[in-house]
């Protein structure tokens, strides 16, 4: 009778000894550390510049103190936050901000798209000195091209008034001054939101484009099917910065242009804020003004943020 | 069905020649492969085909009617690319129907056509996934249903098994075939892999640098491959091929090269051709038709040192280096395991004569003998647009053209 023996499977090697000879080799612990070395000097700077600042800040909301050295801070609680919230101004400067935000809309999403894809047309040197053009306004600083505008919008001898055939005294309306605010903070960030919806694009894959015009897509359905849905983390993403960033982009010119003005017509919530601790020498409600938009817009941004995640398409 | 036919089709850009003419009928119902290697052309071929490129001189016919300046849309030619470029935003349902939307079919329709080729793809349980949740075969099989479902008048396929993993390349292959078979669809399909083209093709088109090498079925393209290029592309290995010269002597023609003295099939070429001419040819061999002989059995044109020995499994392939220095050239050798070679051993390696294959050095062109004849040519160029080498060319030595007097 013939003997049958299984064969065995192969024996698993040892792990080779790590090799210690001839080189001292960094305890454990310290070898674990090497990461965060590196990102020390970020954080560091991070520290310094925005947590501890923003600590002070929220030390600074429950005090009563003028900015003065040499007068003393007394402690009010939670007594800034309240009067902060229920001041009448903070209701008009959130007014004005909402308006300002969806009046920025226009040119951070609608118009850098249309102008992206219609850069795609161009080609070759041209598209790089259209881009160029359409940037431009992005590298002017703000109270440089206040300074032009304010000319412009003249009422008696500007071109504004002159190329629309109007009469309108623009920075001393109302209306007008906060749709100058608008328009020209719009003029100046539409290069950059042309930017990032052109590298947007560049990241959508032609071979969808390809594939659906194959499909039997005409050009108009290959652009809402397929191209806009594809852009959409893009177009959330600048969503988002439009919100967040509207009421910064827009300070300068506030600032230089209208200080806020006429009335209470163009100061959104930084410029409110701004005019509590340095107009009104008031850190307490400065600081308590600070904190309310900066736990607002945390809450804007996570939301913004948890839609954009569910939006991105990864095509892999 | 429809038929594909292209004339004169070519592609530049700036100087660089992407496709140079092409001339091709695709009948309907028939399976079409172009094979090349990367950059020979292919794709730019296919894409002309389906109008998303533009071609730079030629036309595109489908059945009868000139598309060259057709959009893709109203060609009715479905493609599968090799990405599968299915929406990532879609559904497997919206995907499949995405062609029947856009042009406009009714939901209910839609809805029906597309369970439909979902259920012959297997792909039901899967229609409300999104395609980053499907593994790589369910997506090959949703861009096969997107191009199903129109019904199209032919199939353009670029690479579509590229991307698959080896075992699930030759069981879609499979079903590929199968899928032809019964739709006996037209279908133009690219590739670089030659066991897809010599599996599932009715003919191949061979593309070299933009240029058709030779088109024909499997079988005449792996058995009388019309070119040097296309002998060295196809077969795993490819050819053996040798620079030899060819000498007519008392006995009839024989090439020689370092380790090889072989006799040509002679049919009195020494009668018409003076005895020590000679010219210079390429010689063909597959490794598959090289059979082993002890060093320096009579029956042995080839002589040489075995090289390496690599095991495949069911076979073994011999390396070896004729003649006697360590840089001659070097043929392959292909047999059922074991050769009973080990690196180092001298060999002899016979071969029936009748599978010897002639190219002409310059041109590359495969020489042959014409039945009833004893002119050798080269064999019909396969389009107009091929480049063919004059069928008879002067010999080295003495004004009478030698290939004339060759078997």
């Amino acid at each position: 009778m013939t003997l049958l023996v299984e064969v065995p499977a192969p024996a698993a090697p040892a792990p080779p000894e790590p090799a210690t000879v001839g080189r001292r080799r960094l305890p454990r612990r310290l070898r674990a550390l090497a990461p965060y070395l590196y990102l020390a000097p970020a954080l560091a700077l991070l520290v310094v510049w925005t947590y501890r600042p923003l600590l002070q800040a929220v030390q600074l909301s429950t005090y009563s103190w003028n900015l003065l050295p040499t007068s003393p801070a007394t402690e009010v609680g939670l007594a800034n936050f309240r009067e902060v919230l229920s001041a009448p101004e903070l209701g008009d400067a959130v007014g004005v901000t909402m308006l300002i935000i969806v009046g920025m809309l226009p040119f951070t999403i609608v118009v850098p798209v249309v102008v992206a894809l219609l850069a795609r047309q161009v080609h070759g040197r041209a598209r790089s000195v259209y881009q160029a053009l359409v940037f431009a306004p992005m590298l002017v600083a703000p109270v440089a091209s206040a300074a032009v505008w304010q000319w412009l919008l003249d009422p008696s001898s500007g071109a504004v008034n002159r190329v629309l055939g109007l009469h309108v005294n623009w920075l001393a309306d109302a209306n007008g001054a906060l749709v100058a605010i608008i328009v020209i903070t719009g003029w100046h960030v539409l290069g950059f939101a042309t930017l990032i919806v052109s590298a947007g694009l560049t990241g959508v894959d032609d071979e969808y484009a390809a594939a659906a015009a194959v499909d039997g897509a005409r050009p108009r359905q290959i652009t809402w099917r397929i191209t806009l849905p594809l852009l959409s983390p893009t177009l959330v993403f600048l969503t988002l910065m439009t919100v967040l960033l509207s009421a910064q982009w827009s300070f300068p010119l506030i600032d230089t242009l209208t200080q806020g003005g006429p009335g209470t017509a163009t100061t959104n919530i930084y410029y409110l804020l701004w005019e509590y601790g340095f107009r009104s020498f008031d850190a307490g409600h400065g600081a308590a003004a600070g904190l309310v938009f900066f736990v607002v817009f945390l809450a804007v941004a996570w939301v913004l943020v948890t839609m954009s995640d569910r939006l991105s398409f990864h095509d892999d | 069905m429809s038929r594909i036919r292209l004339s004169g089709l070519r592609k530049a850009y700036g100087d660089t020649v992407a496709v140079a003419g092409i001339d091709l009928d695709v009948a309907d119902g028939e399976f079409l492969v172009l094979l090349g290697p990367s950059g020979c052309g292919k794709s730019t071929l296919l894409r002309m085909v389906a109008g998303l490129i533009a071609p730079t001189g030629g036309r595109v016919l489908v059945d009868d009617a000139d598309v060259t300046d057709v959009a893709p849309r109203d060609r009715d030619l479905a493609m599968v690319f090799q990405s599968y470029a299915l929406y990532p935003h879609l559904t497997v349902e919206s995907n499949i129907g995405f062609p029947l939307r856009v042009r406009g079919e009714r939901r209910a329709v839609v809805r029906e056509k597309v369970a439909a080729v979902a259920a012959e793809l297997g792909l039901t349980d899967l229609l409300r996934r999104r395609p980053k949740q499907l593994s790589g075969g369910q997506r090959q099989r949703v861009a096969l249903g997107r191009a199903l479902v129109r019904e199209p008048g032919a199939f353009l396929m670029d690479e579509p098994l590229s991307n698959l993993d080896a075992k699930l390349r030759t069981t879609t292959r499979a079903g590929l075939t199968e899928l032809h078979r019964r739709l006996r669809a037209t279908v133009l399909y690219v590739t670089h892999d030659q066991v897809e083209a010599m599996t599932m093709a009715d003919r191949v088109a061979l593309l070299d640098g933009g240029r058709l090498a030779q088109v024909g079925t499997p079988a005449e393209v792996y058995d009388t491959p019309a070119s040097t290029f296309v002998a060295g592309f196809l077969g795993a290995p490819p050819m053996n091929l040798l620079d030899v010269a060819a000498v007519v002597g008392a006995h009839g023609v024989r090439a020689s090269a370092a380790g090889l003295d072989l006799a040509l099939p002679d049919d009195g070429a020494g009668q018409v051709s003076p005895e020590g001419s000679r010219r210079a040819l390429v010689l063909g061999v597959r490794p598959e038709h090289l059979v082993v002989r002890p060093p320096g059995a009579a029956d042995a044109p080839f002589r040489g040192r075995v090289l390496a020995v690599e095991n495949l499994g069911s076979e073994e392939l011999a390396r070896c280096v004729l003649g006697d220095a360590d840089d001659g050239p070097v043929v392959t050798v292909r047999g059922a395991r074991p050769l009973g070679l080990a690196a180092g051993d001298h060999v002899g390696l016979a071969v029936d004569p009748a599978r010897v294959h002639l190219f002409d050095p310059d041109s590359g062109r495969r020489l042959e003998r014409r039945p009833g004849s004893s002119t050798p040519s080269s064999p019909t160029p396969s389009s107009p647009t091929t480049p063919t080498s004059p069928a008879v060319e002067p010999g080295l030595h003495g004004d009478r053209p030698l290939a004339r007097s060759l078997p």
